[in-house]
This record gives structure tokens, C-alpha cells and sequence, in this order.
């Protein structure tokens, strides 16, 4: 009887396992961050602070120590700009919290980068070496006027790079996503690359990530910041 | 002759084989390129991390004082990217002040930053005050000169 019993559990197990794995839910992360750009035109920045994303509240919100100290919060289509707690700015943004790195590496959706739950379908994918590439294009005859064609290479199941060019075929960016740590489960790149191509040059970014925490207790005046009117 | 024909072939074949598909070459990353372009900027990241707190005006004056072995022009490109962005280029006050509430308009819907519409506004009061004062001052020359 005990053996039926202790089959019985062992089968549940295995039963269950996949849901078990698949059921590790990441809601919010936390990171210290550095962003490094080099414009085409010999100008540079630097900003640097710590930056919360929580899934619920779908905020990104940039907690800036330098170069001077700011809040930034993007939230919809919205960024708004804050200095002890007073709304300086307010524009409207192209990077919706929901489509961001950050949104993507939570729901586990940053080996594709969200493509495939988006109007692009894959059109080709080979392997060269241990990278797979892939070829993804807009699936919606509006969306193909106004969007180009996606090429993502994978190593290792990971998102390794992302080329997106323009509707004539021009190559826009290349971004680069390495250094991939594992946070309680999480798998996170600490060092991502952005190559913009432009008329008059390339600009480079090279944004770094430490102390990553997944799913930290409190700080809710962060992840869920109010925004003053 | 078979042979170093089948052998130019293999060779031929082998080199096809392991030749980089031209989707894989985008993904080529020249890293020495990429440090190269932001090394001064790596030392400036060093410096914020090693005083925490620091601002970037205060850097900028410590580098100016010689205080910091950073380059100056650096620092002065680096602070161009946070400067003002009106319209034009022309300094928001003078939409304000040449235009009046029509360059504030064009300003608030152009810049979106409220930081230039606001200067704009200071603009339209500036000239608003000038209107008022040369007003004020024609009815004093006015009176002056001929007295009832």
C-alpha cells in the first residue's frame, strides 16, 4: 500500500513538474544601472541610479543620482520627468512600458523579444555555428508601411542580438544583449550594446546592470510611484 | 590530376562550409571599437561610483580646478547634451518676448518641455513690462510738455 502510495506521489510529481516550473511567477525587478552614450556628433552622456519595474503597475521608473538627482517614470505613452517629488516634465514616449527589455525579461518573452506574441511572423530561421538567427516581418499589410523587418540570433536560448532595419530595408539598430546572470530563476542580461545608425554617424550605448533583485519586498512608493499633476 | 582537382574541390567545400553566413556577420561585435568610444566616459563612471553623491556641475568644476584627471572638452561636450533644446535653436525667452503669446504657443507645442515654455512666458512678460513702461513713459513725456 505505502509503495502505491509513493508511486502514486512520484508519478503526481513528475505530473506536475512542468506546471511547477513554468508556474515561477517574476513581477517586479530592481537593478543599478549605468548608461553610457557616445553620440555621432563627439557628444556624450552619462546617467546613472537605480531603475524598478513592476508588471502590475506597469511603471518603469528611473531613480537618477547622476548627473544631476531626478526621478524619471515612463508609464504608457507617457515620460515624466520629477525632482523631489515635483512634476518638472512631462512628453510623450515611443517605449511603452509593457514592450520594454525589462517587461520582456519578467514574462520570459526576451529570448524573442515579444515577437512572437506580436504582429510579426517568423519568415526564416537558420543556424550558424552555435547561433540561431532568425528572420521576423511584419504579418499586417498598415504595419509593413510603417515597421521592417527584425533579425534576432539566440545562443543558447538566449537572446544574443537584434538588428531592426526600416521599411526599405535600412538598417536602423543592432543591439546586443550579454553577461547574462541568473537572479532567483531569472535569467538577466547585465550588459546590453546599441549601435544606431544615422545619416551623419553611429551612436553608441552601452548600458551595464548590477545588483539585480527579482521580486523585492516593499519600496512600493517606487514601484508603484504616484505622479504629481 | 584527379586528384589535386578533387583536393582543390574539398578544400573549395571545406572553406564554404566554414564561411560565416552574411546573417551571422551583423552579429559580429567589435568590442575594441565600442571601448574605445566611451573610455573617457568609463573613468568618468569610476569617479561618480568612488564619490557617490557627486553632480555633474561639481565634477565639472573639480576637472576645471584641476582637481580631476578628466578631460575638460569631455565634460563640456557631455554637458551640451543636457543643455537647453529650443526652438530653432532661438532661446525660448525671445519666442516669448519678440512673438508674444504666439511664441509661447509655438514653443509649448514644439519643445514640449515645460521648462521653455516657461521661459517664453518670462519672455511675453518681459515684453508686456517694456510695452507697459514705454507707454507709461509717452503719457509722462506727453503731460510734460504740454501741461494743462
Amino acid at each position: 500500500m505505502k509503495q502505491k502510495i509513493a508511486s502514486t506521489l512520484v508519478v503526481m510529481f513528475f505530473l506536475l513538474l512542468p506546471g511547477i516550473i513554468s508556474g515561477q511567477q517574476f513581477y517586479r525587478l530592481k537593478a543599478d544601472f549605468s548608461i553610457k552614450e557616445k553620440l555621432a556628433d563627439g557628444s556624450s552622456q552619462l546617467i546613472m541610479g537605480k531603475v524598478y519595474y513592476d508588471k502590475v503597475s506597469e511603471k518603469i521608473v528611473y531613480d537618477i543620482t547622476f548627473p544631476e538627482p531626478e526621478i524619471w517614470v515612463l508609464k504608457d505613452t507617457s515620460f515624466f520627468r520629477m525632482k523631489e517629488r515635483q512634476l518638472l516634465d512631462r512628453k510623450r514616449s515611443f517605449l511603452i512600458p509593457e514592450s520594454s527589455f525589462f517587461h520582456f525579461t519578467l514574462t520570459g518573452q526576451l529570448s524573442d523579444f515579444g515577437l512572437k506574441d506580436s504582429p510579426y511572423k517568423i519568415e526564416q530561421v537558420e543556424k550558424d555555428g552555435e547561433m540561431v538567427i532568425s528572420t521576423w516581418e511584419p504579418d499586417d499589410t498598415k504595419l509593413k508601411e510603417a515597421m521592417g523587418k527584425v533579425i534576432i540570433s539566440n545562443i543558447d536560448k538566449k537572446l544574443n542580438g537584434i538588428v531592426f532595419y526600416n521599411t526599405e530595408g535600412k538598417m536602423l539598430s543592432k543591439q546586443f544583449y550579454q553577461d547574462y546572470i541568473n537572479v532567483s530563476g531569472c535569467e538577466f542580461p547585465t550588459e546590453i550594446i546599441q549601435i544606431t545608425y544615422q545619416e551623419t554617424g553611429q551612436n553608441y550605448q552601452v548600458t551595464t546592470y548590477k545588483n539585480v533583485v527579482i521580486n523585492q519586498n516593499g519600496k512600493e512608493d517606487l514601484y508603484n510611484i504616484s505622479i504629481p499633476n | 590530376m584527379k586528384n589535386v582537382l578533387f583536393l582543390f574541390l574539398s578544400f573549395l567545400l571545406v572553406s564554404f562550409t566554414h564561411a560565416e553566413s552574411p546573417r551571422a556577420a551583423l552579429f559580429d561585435l567589435n568590442e575594441a571599437q565600442i571601448d574605445a568610444q566611451i573610455s573617457d566616459l568609463n573613468e568618468l563612471e569610476s569617479y561618480v561610483i568612488s564619490n557617490q553623491g557627486v553632480t555633474l556641475n561639481e565634477v565639472m568644476d573639480f576637472a576645471r580646478e584641476g582637481e580631476l584627471n578628466l578631460s575638460v572638452n569631455m565634460l563640456d561636450n557631455f554637458a551640451a547634451i543636457l543643455a537647453d533644446h529650443p526652438v530653432a535653436g532661438i532661446p525660448s525667452f525671445l519666442w516669448g518676448c519678440v512673438l508674444g503669446p504666439v511664441g509661447i504657443a509655438i514653443v509649448h507645442f514644439d519643445a514640449e518641455d515645460k521648462e521653455q515654455t516657461r521661459k517664453a512666458i518670462w519672455g511675453c512678460v518681459a515684453l508686456g513690462g517694456v510695452y507697459a513702461l514705454l507707454v507709461a513713459a509717452s503719457y509722462i513725456f506727453a503731460f510734460s510738455a504740454y501741461p494743462f
